[in-house]
């Protein structure tokens, strides 16, 4: 039977990825997963059409205010209606005693400088001029202490631009002050005059305040507490707002989703409050034709459940894209009444791939929740392993090495390595275990390896860190004395506790000499685990999991021998990561069916004598190696009855019979 | 009889012990370069480094570069499904990240098995998951070694 491989994918027992995959779930998205019919779907667990509503019409005026005064109000909506009520929102640092204290410094008069007449209009020497006069003062205050000064003051060309003939700075702490001090200074023959841009709030608090009450307002109106929808569609048409006049200009019209996201941050105070309070978003009717304007909701909401997008003119899915993979959790989007439906006929495909745990879309489910929880996991899918053998070497290989270990280690080093194998041991303490495993979780010591280990602090110096890697049979089965007694599981009872790949690769030395420049070989991984005993007796002491590679050449005893061999031996972690996935739900295809084939599965089971009988038949009949071996069975392993039988059933054999 | 094998056995050391050297240098050289260009997504570059004939074998998801598909393991460099990988070496947070890697010399065909552990992360992930990666660098004649064999598993899910 297999080695260890085919096996596996077709045990039935999913129950530890299943049991795991909830785990997992938990621990990455919170209660956001598990909550899902009272908080985070609302209007699907009603059987209704979903939170979004592509063609809702805005609130109508009015309406909001009998809402906000309802007896259903939640908390959060009162929350969030106190936090607009106080004006506690925080619409971009303008603040004025903020601690270190910034102003906006507008210098005028230098355009009648003689410096003007410079490419550069003199704002290079301006500049330099302000720089140089800063930093006067700023020693100047230092003089007293006789210390270097702090720091130099430096223009970086972010701090500064040019506004008609006014140079605008923007200074931080004393050098605000340094700045003013300069005004009706001389500079390049004409006086200058400096002056300070009055804050927006002392300013103006007419046209801010008034603007971000606007947007309050706004707010109140389009918020649907028992939804936890925010309606943002339709803006161009909301009365109030074309009565600001914030519509009136296509520059306006894309910063009021800007403005508004602001004003949305300045009142939550955390993004779980933020989570909890807006779940869905509409932004339907509103003819966007892209992002552009409304871009700032992703950052804003990331954990969005619910986005509609419907009746408005995204020309393509190329115009979406900048929201792809944002919104981790979306689970419900309408797209419907946008021209890229025409124009991308895959749409629903690449948006279930933008979205990964999108179950909904535009009303129509595709994908469940379990297949959302598969998903999620199998984001790095686990495969089968892929075994990719040369006329079953490698198998008989695993099947002798592993059990040979654990019971007469010099007889393998005698039979399988020659005075040029190479074995290394490295133990990795700091691999994680598995939490799964209760039973194991009594410390793992290592003493009973440091001593050989290659990476081990202790030892620094080159020499004996090269020592450990071990050259020739001689020093190998030294070695192996030292280290614990071994009982790896069994290879064809125990497959799910392995997991063993092989490739073949070219350029091996040969030890005949016969081919110079090498000869193909076999590169065999294995992952695994095994049981340290006590002694001979075999009490099993602790579990550890190891990971090893073999490079296998022509030669040893048996016609196979070890060229290196390095082991690392760690905490033990389990193996559902050798378990594969359930490679429906995987974003890749499955590997197919492993290329161990079954013949040669089934060829280490015969005797020599009849792996030759078995050879010779598929040579001269053409047959494949498995209607070889049916064939001689039935003539009870005698070659001459084999060939009468195979000529008498020829006629009936279809192509599946023969070899490739 | 009995100083003959002790004498070659210490030339065989002597030999190996270099080779070592050798092989860990390069080794840690190459992964060095490999983490960087996989989590810059330096695809092609990462790509030239495996040839005709050479294997990507990627949580058992398997691709060769053959006659007929010769870039289908830059193909499969190119797909796999992250926006965002971050790789870190680490067999012990309070051991050398050199130890991370392992090089053993491939007897004396001037090939490189090459063992490393370390976590990932992919895109927005808080989580590093650890995992395990061996290569088999095969030398190239004008100098110089590509990948025969790379294999990457996660340890633990």
């Amino acid at each position: 039977m297999p080695v260890t491989t085919a096996t596996r994918r077709h045990q039935g027992n999913r129950g530890g990825i299943a049991k795991r995959t909830r785990d997992m779930r938990t621990d990455r998205d919170g209660d956001m997963l598990m909550g899902t019919a009272p908080r985070g779907r609302p209007q699907a667990a009603r059987g209704g059409r979903g939170a979004l509503q592509p063609t809702r019409p805005p609130p109508a005026p009015g309406m909001s205010d009998s809402r906000r005064g309802g007896h259903n109000s939640s908390f959060k909506k009162e929350q969030l209606l106190s936090a607009l009520r106080q004006g506690s929102i925080r619409a971009g640092g303008t603040e004025r005693n903020g601690p270190a204290q910034s102003g906006n410094i507008k210098i005028t008069g230098w355009t009648k400088s003689e410096a003007y007449a410079s490419s550069d209009g003199g704002l290079g020497a301006l500049i330099s001029w302000l720089e140089r006069r800063v930093n006067i003062s700023i020693k100047k205050r230092n003089a007293p202490r006789k210390t270097a000064p702090p720091r130099t003051f430096k223009l970086a060309p972010n701090k500064y631009h040019v506004e008609g003939d006014a140079l605008i700075i923007s200074a931080m702490g004393s050098d605000v002050g340094d700045l003013l001090h300069l005004n009706n200074f001389e500079f390049s023959g004409v006086k200058i005059k400096v002056e300070e841009i009055p804050k927006e709030s002392e300013q103006d608090s007419s046209a801010g305040n008034q603007t971000r009450q606007m947007l309050k307002d706004f707010l109140h109106r389009r918020y649907d507490p028992s939804a936890k929808l925010l309606n943002l569609s339709a803006i161009g048409q909301d009365q109030e707002i074309l009565n600001t006049g914030m519509f009136a200009t296509a520059s306006t019209q894309s910063k009021f989703i800007p403005a508004l996201m602001k004003v949305c941050d300045g009142i939550f105070k955390s993004a779980e409050e933020k989570k909890d309070t807006v779940q869905s978003i509409t932004l339907a009717n509103n003819a966007l034709d892209s992002l552009v304007a409304v871009k700032e909701v992703a950052p804003t909401f990331p954990d969005l459940l619910n986005l509609d997008l419907s009746n408005n003119q995204f020309p393509s899915l190329d115009s979406l894209s900048g929201w792809k993979t944002k919104f981790k959790h979306l689970d419900q989007l309408i797209v419907s009444g946008n021209p890229l439906e025409q124009n991308n006929a895959d749409y629903a495909a690449d948006l279930a791939g933008w979205f990964p745990t999108l179950r909904v879309l535009n009303g129509i489910q595709i994908r469940t929740e379990e297949q959302i929880a598969k998903k999620q996991k199998a984001i790095i899918p686990i495969f089968g392993a892929n075994f990719k053998d040369i006329s079953g070497i490698g198998e008989s290989f695993i099947k002798t090495f592993f059990p040979a270990f654990d019971s007469d280690r010099n007889g393998l080093v005698r039979h399988c390595y020659d005075p040029q194998s190479t074995f290394s041991l490295a133990v990795n303490p700091g691999a994680p275990r598995d939490p799964a495993q209760q039973g194991f979780k009594q410390l793992q010591t290592w003493d009973r390896y440091i001593k050989q280990s290659r990476n081990l602090k202790k030892i620094t110096h080159l020499n004996p860190r090269m020592n450990r890697l071990l050259t020739g049979s001689d020093d190998i089965t030294k070695f192996w004395q030292s280290l614990p007694l071994t009982r790896h599981p069994n290879l064809e009872s125990e497959t799910e506790k392995w997991l063993i790949e092989c490739q073949s690769v070219p350029s091996i030395p040969d030890p005949s000499g016969n081919s110079p420049q090498g000869v193909d070989g076999l590169i065999i991984t294995v992952h695994g685990e095994y049981e340290e005993l006590d002694g001979p007796a075999g009490q099993a002491r602790i579990k550890r999991s190891f990971d090893r590679s073999f490079i296998l050449g022509p030669g040893g005893l048996n016609g196979i021998r070890v060229v290196s061999d390095m082991l690392t031996v760690r905490s033990y972690g389990g193996c559902a990561a050798f378990t594969p996935t359930d490679t429906n739900t995987g974003t890749n295809q499955p590997v197919t069916e492993t290329t161990m084939e079954a013949p040669q599965q089934a060829l280490p089971t015969l005797t020599n004598e009849q792996t030759q009988m078995l050879t010779e038949l598929a040579r001269q009949t053409g047959m494949n190696i498995q209607y070889s071996k049916e064939c001689l069975e039935q003539s009870q392993w005698n070659f001459q009855a084999a060939l009468e039988t195979f000529a008498a059933v020829q006629p009936n054999l279809g192509p599946e019979a023969f070899a490739q | 009889m009995a100083a003959q094998p002790d004498e070659r056995g210490s030339q065989t050391n002597e030999i190996s012990e270099r080779n070592q050297k050798q092989a860990q240098a390069i080794a840690e050289q190459f992964v060095e370069f490999y983490y960087r260009s996989f989590d810059q997504k330096a695809w092609d570059e990462l790509g030239a480094y495996y040839q005709l004939g050479s294997w990507y074998t990627w949580q058992g998801d398997a691709v060769e570069n053959t006659k007929e598909s010769p870039t289908a393991i830059l193909d499969k460099l190119k797909t796999l499904p992250f926006e965002k990988i971050t790789h870190a070496l680490v067999s012990n947070p309070t051991e050398d990240w050199r130890d991370a890697i392992r090089a053993q010399p491939v007897a004396n065909s001037g090939a490189i098995a090459v063992a490393v552990m370390g976590r990932f992360s992919v895109d927005q992930e808080g989580n590093q998951l650890p995992f395990t990666q061996t290569f088999l660098l095969m030398p190239i004649p004008q100098g110089g070694y590509y990948i025969q064999s790379d294999f990457f598993r996660i340890m633990l899910v």
